[in-house]
């Protein structure tokens, strides 16, 4: 442990030395100014990177991809609160409470809000990651494809508690989402599936412009048939409430959640290959679920911002951890550092955490430094953000087409995920104006290709005698959250598998949340 | 409008569904077993759901309060608007399908002035050509 101390001090002196500390500065910056293009994620970012750094000295090349990985996640989420458009594909999941907010004038909250949570969430992460170091072995070597397929199946019995409305159309709509995360190979058999024969479809459906068109496209289309003149239904920035201060306190009043949030971004960021959306979607069902039936999720809770920008903060910190202990990738940024680590003769292993040390303590407080650095940039620019809540809808309009356009094609060059993206948009917007809630699409959606792929391993390990399923302890952990997930949505359940009367669907868009300390925005689902 | 397009939307939805029963039906044994157990209680609820519709219709007395929201312009319009992003990117490519749309949106529905407009359109083209045709280099 004193080794790590030191490890740890001699790092912090280095990051913070002069002209050191210049580099996560501007690299934090840069990233801000990139995330907030959609599909342009801190990933694209290091990616193109990377050539710029080849001479560089291995210390300056750790501060630079630190902050680049850290300061990519404000400014997504900003423009996921103000106009639906999530930022990166993990920013999606405070879209979900975060724009309905904002349209109740409540944007500043929201954004102070998703401020607070990155940098403690963050801070979270890193301090769980200072902890784990000694036995971080140990606990990446719990998770298999039997925890990975549990984890799953938990993210998607949430669904049963975020759906409003009618419980029919919730689970109709899972479905499809999940279905339409199956396009592509078949992870057994690499048969093509629902390609119609096109090469474009066999890569699947890319998270992204699914995202922007069934969130941001949707919404345009609503504001352009809607009478509404400004997002937030205001035309004077007086008429706006809520203040930064509030978002930040919002955090502290709901710690425990927040605390909850960070701890599922930190274990989901530990294990490799599931990342930050599912992260997201998984704190963010976990949130709805603990609310109970008073919940008003989906309608502009501040619960619902909190939760998915802890854990997706957090994530981080956890990421870190299998990737410079063994060299495991959980995300493709750090699947990106680990490459350009190679670059640069620094071996993810035993060495980087034993005589390298410090340097992954340069690593790791860049990210820190970052994470905070666009906290607190992020909350100096809450009141000139929040002014675009208040600007005409038509001036609106233009740019978030735009900007949803260059975000699907710069996501991966291709044309088609623009029409994909606009396609979607469609759809979102019927899906939006007859009840069909999309966050059940999304978050089966996300995380279909985890539960099919983890369904397959696990059975194959089963029939092998290589794991019992039910003898695995976070299998059971896991197996209990599950269970009391369903008990406690029970009536949910019940009226899926009944099928009675359901209530009215609730159209989006129209009247205010039901009242409660944080029910302030209105919306769908 | 709203209980019929309520019912067209879900009876899409189901045709939409029942193609993809289709082509699950014909994928190989392995690769269509997780999609059949999805897809296959998907026609049964969407079919639910379309007789629900379908009954609203043509019971108007059991469907609920006509929708009062005030429209700002109509649905075909907006849609026509939000489809002729991707058919201009298709034609001119990511730099000039955005800019021509940019100009023709604040002409046609914003009624800028032309300055305006073609400065507005100049900008966006000149924007999205350094991000994708010198940063990035896809354009």
């Amino acid at each position: 442990m004193d080794l790590i101390g030191q490890a740890a001090w001699e790092g912090l002196l280095i990051v913070l030395s002069w002209p050191n500390i210049l580099i996560p500065v501007a690299g934090t910056l840069l990233a801000m100014t990139f995330s907030i293009l959609p599909g342009l994620s801190g990933a694209a970012l290091m990616a193109l990177m990377v050539p710029l750094t080849y001479q560089w000295a291995p210390v300056p090349v750790l501060l630079l991809f630190g902050a680049l990985v850290g300061g990519a996640t404000f400014m997504g989420s900003a423009t996921a609160i103000l106009f639906n458009i999530p930022g990166t594909a993990p920013n999606a999941a405070t879209m979900l409470d975060g724009y309905p907010l904002a349209q109740a004038g409540q944007a500043k909250t929201a954004l102070g809000c998703s401020a607070a949570a990155s940098a403690l969430g963050s801070s979270f992460g890193i301090f769980v990651l200072l902890l784990l170091i000694p036995v971080v072995g140990a606990l990446v070597m719990l998770f298999g494809p039997a925890e990975n397929l549990m984890l799953a199946i938990w993210g998607l019995a949430m669904i049963v508690t975020v759906i409003r409305g009618s419980v029919l159309k919730g689970l109709a709509v899972a479905l499809f989402g999940l279905l339409l995360s199956f396009v592509g190979f078949d992870p057994r058999t690499s048969e093509l599936r629902y390609t119609l024969d096109t090469l474009y479809l066999q890569d699947g459906l890319s998270l992204v412009p699914v995202f922007l068109g069934i969130f941001a496209v949707a919404e345009v289309i609503d504001l352009m048939v809607s009478g509404r003149s400004t997002i937030s239904g205001s035309t004077r920035l007086e008429q706006l409430t809520g203040s930064a201060t509030a978002g930040v306190r919002s955090v502290l009043r709901h710690f425990g959640l927040f605390l909850k949030s960070s701890v599922i971004g930190t274990i989901v960021g530990v294990i490799p290959g599931v990342g930050g959306t599912a992260a997201a979607f998984v704190a963010y069902g976990e949130a709805a679920r603990s609310a109970g039936p008073g919940g008003t999720f989906g309608r502009g809770d501040i619960r619902g911002v909190i939760a998915p920008e802890a854990a997706n903060d957090a994530k981080d910190g956890g990421a870190l951890l299998p990737a410079l202990a063994f060299g495991i990738p959980g995300s493709a940024g750090t699947a990106i550092l680990i490459g350009v680590l190679a670059l640069h003769g620094i071996r993810p292993g035993e060495e980087l955490m034993t005589t390298q040390l410090p340097l992954a303590f340069v690593l790791i407080w860049s990210l820190f430094l970052s994470n905070w650095m666009t906290s607190l940039v992020g909350l100096s620019l809450v009141g000139p953000l929040s002014r675009l809540t208040v600007v005409p809808t038509h001036r609106v309009v233009l740019p978030i087409l735009v900007l949803a356009a260059a975000g699907a094609f710069a996501y991966q060059g291709r044309i088609g995920d623009v029409w994909l993206t606009f396609g979607f948009g469609v759809a979102g917007y019927g899906m939006k104006r007859f009840g069909w809630p999309r966050v059940a699409f999304i978050i089966a959606f996300v995380l279909g290709p985890m539960f099919e792929l983890n369904l397959h391993l696990t059975l194959s390990l089963q029939r092998l005698g290589r794991i019992q399923f039910w003898s695995r302890p976070v299998v059971i952990a896991l197996g209990i959250l599950l269970v009391s997930t369903v008990w406690l949505r029970r009536d949910r359940v019940a009226a899926a598998i009944r099928y009675p009367k359901e209530g009215p669907d609730r159209t989006p868009g129209r009247g205010r949340p039901s009242a409660g300390p944080d029910a302030r925005g209105s919306g769908d689902r | 409008m709203s209980k019929r397009g309520r019912t067209g939307f879900t009876l899409a939805l189901l045709a939409l569904a029942c193609a993809m029963l289709h082509l699950t039906l014909g994928m190989g044994a392995v690769a269509r077993q997780i999609p059949l157990l999805v897809v296959a209680p998907l026609v049964v609820l969407l079919i639910a759901q379309a007789g629900r519709d379908v009954r609203a219709v043509l019971h108007p007395a059991a469907a609920g309060p006509p929708s009062g929201r005030a429209e700002q312009q109509s649905r075909p319009s907006a849609l026509a608007w939000i489809l002729l992003v991707p058919v201009l990117v298709e034609l001119l490519g990511i730099v000039w399908g955005p800019g021509v749309y940019v100009l023709l949106f604040l002409r046609a529905q914003s009624r800028e002035a032309w300055p305006r407009a073609i400065a507005a359109a100049a900008l966006s083209a000149l924007g999205l050509w350094v991000l994708f045709a010198v940063i990035i280099g896809t354009a």
